[in-house]
């Protein structure tokens, strides 16, 4: 069973998914992303310290929240992303595409700084 | 000895008990829904002599009661037209509080929605008004309106009311499920012409070099839901054969349609774009420009010279391939210069890089599929299981490629295969 909680403080959303983002779970992360990037909320920050597997369609997932951020200059980071998903990342070079951080508060120092 | 009026009642009695032994009887027949809730309620309004009946159904979506069925004179007028929110009208306090009701005059009940009788013509004097519940949840509400007689319903009639539409809500959701085996049914028949579909986009034959400068074989071993692998061969003159494996992000018919499109703009790109690289640059453009729920594809494209035995390599993301050097039976986890998957940004770093073969070496390229493979415990084939097998693999690409995907089943074994397996190799055979 795939949790979501979205905590939002001033303009950044915490988003923190426990449990596998496959097929059947990841549109549940994409409804959360697509409420906040139709707000245009500027500061997208996905927890992913609870996964511990996601597959190609939970990417996507991310890379679409990623895409809608970009169209309106705003942030989409990522942390505590660890074990088989880092390598998902790694793999397809997907490191490269997201801004990744060990801490959430890295990931929101970074955006302050951004910003 | 019985009065009169005693052995009335009891007929009466006898009647109502009658018709609800009819109903059982209907219910374990194999009518359609439609005609079965016609017969019931048709019964019920026979036995309590009411005027007219009707049933209104929760649509789960719009959360509204919607007239379903209806039975008397202004039939027509109401079903399939009548909505209303939960907690409107008398049908709506129903449905709210999943109580019966008994209304003997509607016309001084504040909960009547007079709108319905405004728009049918239909004067509602009396109502009796139960719902339809299955497992605790509220599926509906059925209504009987007016007395024949003239007479308010009784609190008997309620009784024989509820008891009814136990049996309507029992038909109902037997109906319900069978519509919903009926639409999984037809779903996994849609997935299974897809599959085959997705399947006919894969070569079914190989190109081949008369001079036997090369040989090159691929297989694609597709998951039970209709994955994303794609493999393609595209041979463009004497000189060159282009070919290509990747795996598009996603399942299901999106990705074999998002798939299909792509194998047909690689076929056209490669013929008109200068370069490998500026064939992937293409294909990353127009993914971009047509992008839809973050799908994007790993793709590695490869373009072999076929007289010198070069070959580049463009990489957006894909795992990359093993190389097993004849000479020193080596095989190297070749790591050509990356770039991102494509079909997520415009300006995607890529950048091509070329090779030269050897007589006797193997490429060997695959999807996440082979190594992601899981067994009855759970454990993952990995990259070092492939690496073994490879390292005394044979050098014929179609025995080379058989091989691993018979090793990577037998591994996974009765597991359900949850990724497409997809295996390209080349032989270059100088």
């Amino acid at each position: 069973m795939l949790k979501v909680d979205v905590n939002k403080q001033d303009d950044i959303a915490i988003i923190t998914v426990e449990g596998d983002i496959d097929l059947y779970s990841s549109p549940q992360v994409r409804k959360e992303i697509i409420k906040l990037t139709n707000d245009e909320t500027k500061g997208i920050i996905v927890n992913l310290a609870g996964v511990t597997y996601m597959d190609s369609s939970g990417v996507a997932t991310l890379v679409e929240g990623l895409q809608l951020v970009n169209d309106y200059k705003g942030k989409l980071f990522m942390c505590h992303v660890q074990g088989v998903v880092h390598d998902v990342f790694e793999l397809s070079r997907l490191d490269k595409v997201f801004s990744i951080f060990p801490k959430e508060a890295d990931a929101v120092k970074a955006y302050h700084e951004a910003n | 000895m019985k009065s009169p009026s005693d052995i009335a009642a009891l007929n009466r009695r006898i009647d109502e008990l009658t018709s609800l032994i009819d109903v059982t009887a209907l219910i374990s027949s194999t009518l359609e829904l439609d005609e079965l809730v016609h017969l019931v309620m048709q019964k019920a309004q026979t036995v309590m002599h009411a005027e007219a009946s009707s049933i209104m159904l929760l649509n789960k979506i719009s959360h509204k009661l919607e007239c379903r069925f209806a039975l008397g004179e202004v039939r027509d007028r109401i079903e399939d037209t009548v909505q209303l929110d939960i907690g409107q009208g008398i049908a709506g306090w129903v449905a709210e509080h999943a109580e019966p009701v008994i209304v003997s005059d509607v016309k001084s009940d504040p909960r009547f929605y007079s709108e319905v009788d405004e728009t049918t013509g239909f004067e509602t004097r009396s109502i009796i008004a139960a719902p339809l519940s299955v497992k605790g949840h509220v599926i509906g509400v059925a209504e009987v309106l007016n007395r024949r007689d003239g007479q308010p319903f009784t609190e008997d009639n309620l009784e024989l009311f509820v008891t009814f539409c136990r049996q309507v809500a029992l038909v109902i959701e037997n109906a319900q499920y069978h519509q919903f085996r009926l639409t999984q049914e037809r779903l996994q028949q849609e997935l299974a012409s897809a599959a085959s579909i997705q399947q006919s986009f894969m070569p079914q034959r190989f190109p081949h070099s008369s001079a036997n400068r090369f040989q090159i074989f691929g297989k694609n071993v597709p998951a039970a839901a209709v994955g994303g692998d794609l493999f393609d061969f595209i041979e463009l003159d004497n000189e060159h054969l282009a070919f290509v494996i990747g795996d598009v992000a996603g399942k299901g018919i999106p990705a074999a349609l998002y798939m299909a499109r792509l194998i047909s703009d690689l076929r056209h790109h490669s013929h008109v774009q200068n370069s490998a690289l500026d064939t992937v640059k293409e294909i990353n453009s127009l993914l971009v420009e047509r992008r839809f729920k973050g799908m994007f594809v790993t793709l590695q494209y490869m373009l072999l010279n076929t007289q010198s035995g070069k070959l580049t390599i463009v990489n957006g993301g894909h795992l990359p391939p093993y190389w097993r050097h004849a000479a020193t039976g080596e095989v190297e986890w070749f790591r050509p210069k990356g770039g991102i998957p494509l079909g997520i940004f415009e300006s995607a770093p890529l950048a091509e890089t070329t090779i030269k073969l050897e007589p006797g070496d193997n490429i060997i390229f695959f999807t996440d599929g082979v190594i992601e493979a899981r067994n009855s415990v759970g454990e993952m084939y990995t990259q070092d299981r492939l690496l073994k097998l490879l390292q005394n693999a044979p050098s014929n690409p179609e025995m080379l490629v058989r091989g691993i995907i018979r090793d990577v089943l037998k591994f996974s074994l009765e597991e359900e295969q949850m990724d497409d397996i997809t295996v390209v190799t080349l032989k270059w055979c100088g």
